[in-house]
């Protein structure tokens, strides 16, 4: 894959190669044309100025003796030189004594000018004085053609234009091949330097090659320090180090191995080392490549949290050894008053009044009650540290059972029940009975007191992966100004003698579902009804649950 | 004839009471003997020559020495590994009713609140191991 970086330093290349041979041509052929045009024009001008030189030489006896006829055979010859436009001789006078004109071409002038060389455009025109014996006795003229610098430019730009063409041609390709030799290693070295882990390429003989930035930050060495040293003696164990490094040959690769490398300043950082082996183009093994994951952070949380487990744990066992002690310890004696009340109102029945007997049967009724409370409240911290067993659970089935169970032990009630089928759940199907138990039992209690008893177990559809159930009653109900006192322990909105109780049952209730992740919250009004409803993750077997 | 007793491995003295009332009230008039803690319990079994009980009903939490560990030296001996023991406690761990099976208790009663259900397992319990249930010979041999 080429990464963009790479494609702009290929274009990079390209146009830096492209403009350097541009410039050095235009810059080459400007020097060239200058150098050449100077050449060109002191040239002509030389050969014009010699050949006015000749004619002015031969010239002197015609005009001394007025022969115009000789100074036309001067002249004639001039139509050998296809640059020479014009040629004339004038008197001393100044006036035109005989001239040679070149067919189309343009005449000489009229009368004679002062002696030198002229240039117009492409004209190149001279007067050159006539001598006879060191005295001037007349001039002559030549007017020829020079090619105009323009055009001269112009057609050197045309012969740049095919050098250019031609040097592209044969400088691109090799550009376009050098420029991987080029950016292939600031390619690799960029790659390199990507790495957030420390990265090093390590050679057959296990000496560093090349580092990152994140290997000096880890090491707190130099790169030249690093580089050509043996790679194993930044690890506090530098032979299982060089172990791995040999695995790394005999298995092509090693993953998450754990080592630490020592900072300089004795700093350790715990890493999981990574490498394997890298290759050149003719498939040779030119070392290895290897990463070490800085997992420092990481366990120092395994650290902590082995630590607050443990803590947990003796917490836990804390609780366990008070619990046990409570359900001992406590239970004692309440049966120790149970017992002896009973024994004196069985003993001395005779010597007890009905009022003595009252008050005995109250404190029995007491006993039996914090009895109640003990073992309730074991079972709230019971279920808060039991190991819960993951299973398929049908919540219909066990809603079915426990609403059996129900009828069976007070047969003289009629009660409608209307269970929801194949309610499917996941958890600990022990602790999810508890829960049935608890809002059956409860919508059982509260209905106790209807003509017309009406318990109902469903579900509506919450989110996703959420099943939200339900158990409704149509019994005494509850102001939801209090509904936040619902799942305290021991916190109760009937007296005991309206509805029996011990104000625990919800709060197991709300301990098993939040174990379970899931949420708890009821609904309801005074004689109307309660509805107590439940979340749980949806199972992920397939069935029927809305 | 035999005369069959238990021996009540009690500490509390309300609850031996209770029980030793729980068992004359349900007519129940066979001997009972205590230990009050878990050595006494083994100096019983293992100190001198004595009777092997019916039955042996055993508190867990014990001075000196716990109930499941007394349970384990008597089933660790070639004398007594066959002595029916019933455990009787106040705990409903899970933990001490699993070790209380694994360790090789015949019964685990838990002892109720109140009263009259307590007088109720009791009656059951001795019905049961003194009346129903035959002892190993080992031990009936063992009495004198």
């Amino acid at each position: 894959m080429r990464g963009i970086d790479e494609l702009r330093i290929r274009t990079k290349l390209i146009v830096i190669t492209v403009l350097t041979c541009t410039i050095a041509l235009f810059l080459a052929g400007i020097i060239i044309v200058a150098y050449d045009n100077h050449v060109y024009h002191s040239q002509k001008v030389g050969e014009l100025t010699a050949q006015a030189k000749i004619l002015a030489a031969g010239m002197s006896a015609p005009l001394e003796f007025d022969d115009v006829r000789a100074a036309k055979e001067y002249l004639a010859p001039l139509s050998a030189n296809q640059d020479i436009f014009s040629g004339a001789v004038y008197r001393h006078d100044g006036s035109l004594f005989a001239s040679y004109t070149r067919p189309h071409t343009r005449r000489p002038p009229d009368n004679a000018q002062p002696h030198g060389i002229q240039q117009e455009r492409s004209e190149l025109s001279i007067f050159w004085p006539v001598l006879e014996r060191e005295r001037p006795v007349g001039s002559v003229f030549l007017l020829a053609k020079i090619e105009p610098l323009s055009e001269r430019i112009f057609r050197y730009s045309g012969i740049f234009l095919l050098a250019m063409i031609l040097s592209l041609a044969i400088t691109l390709p090799i550009a376009m091949r050098l420029h991987y030799a080029i950016a292939n290693p600031i390619y690799a070295r960029s790659l390199i330097e990507a790495s957030i882990d420390p990265l090093v390429t390590i050679n057959t003989a296990g000496e560093i090659t090349d580092v990152n930035v994140a290997t000096l930050h880890v090491t707190g060495k130099t790169r030249d320090e690093l580089i050509g040293t043996d790679f194993a003696i930044y690890f506090t164990e530098p032979d299982k180090a060089r172990e791995i490094y040999k695995q790394v040959f005999e298995q092509g690769a090693v993953t998450d191995f754990p080592l630490t490398i020592r900072h300089v300043e004795g700093k350790q950082v715990d890493v999981l080392y990574n490498a394997s082996l890298y290759k050149n183009e003719s498939d040779a093994v030119v070392g290895v490549v290897a990463t070490a994951r800085d997992v420092t952070l990481q366990r120092q949380a395994e650290i902590e949290i082995n630590r607050r487990t443990a803590e947990l744990q003796v917490a836990n066992h804390e609780l366990e050894a008070f619990s046990y002690s409570v359900s001992h310890d406590l239970r004692a004696p309440l049966r120790s008053i149970d017992g002896f009340s009973l024994a004196l109102l069985e003993d001395y029945a005779d010597k007890l009044d009905d009022q003595g007997k009252n008050y005995l049967n109250r404190v029995r009724a007491a006993t039996q009650r914090m009895g109640a409370l003990i073992d309730d409240m074991l079972e709230l911290s019971r279920i808060a540290r039991v190991e819960m067993r993951h299973s398929y659970v049908d919540l219909s089935v066990m809603a079915n059972e426990v609403l059996q169970e129900l009828s069976k032990n007070d047969e003289a009630r009629v009660v409608k029940f209307e269970v929801q089928e194949n309610l499917l759940a996941e958890g600990d199907s022990k602790l999810l009975r508890i829960v049935l138990d608890n809002l059956i039992g409860n919508a059982w209690k509260y209905t106790s007191k209807i003509e017309e008893a009406h318990i109902e177990f469903g579900s509506v559809p919450d989110s996703e992966n959420i099943i939200n159930y339900y158990v409704r009653d149509n019994g005494a109900g509850f102001d939801m100004v209090y509904a936040d006192k619902l799942f305290s322990a021991f916190q109760r909105l009937h007296t005991h003698s309206e509805f029996p109780g011990t104000g625990v049952g919800l709060a197991t209730v709300q301990r098993i579902i939040h174990r379970h992740g899931g949420k708890i919250y009821g609904e309801g009004k005074p004689n109307q009804g309660a509805t107590f409803f439940f979340t749980l993750t949806k199972p992920k077997i397939r069935g029927e649950t809305s | 004839m035999i005369d069959k007793f238990i021996l009540l491995v009690e500490d509390n003295a309300d609850d031996e009471a209770l029980t030793l009332r729980a068992l004359k009230r349900n007519n129940i008039q066979s001997g009972v003997k205590v230990a009050r803690d878990g050595q006494e319990a083994l100096d019983y079994f293992f100190g001198k020559e004595n009777p092997s009980p019916a039955v042996v009903l055993l508190d867990l939490m014990l001075p000196k020495v716990n109930g499941l560990d007394v349970l384990k030296r008597l089933r660790a001996d070639e004398r007594t590994c066959m002595q029916p023991v019933v455990i009787l406690t106040s705990s409903k761990e899970e933990q001490d009713l699993i070790n209380g099976y694994r360790l090789g208790a015949n019964s685990y009663i838990r002892k109720p609140v109140d009263f009259e259900q307590f007088m109720e397992a009791v009656r059951q319990l001795g019905l049961y191991w003194l009346v129903t249930n035959e002892i190993p010979p080992v031990i009936q041999g063992n009495v004198k």
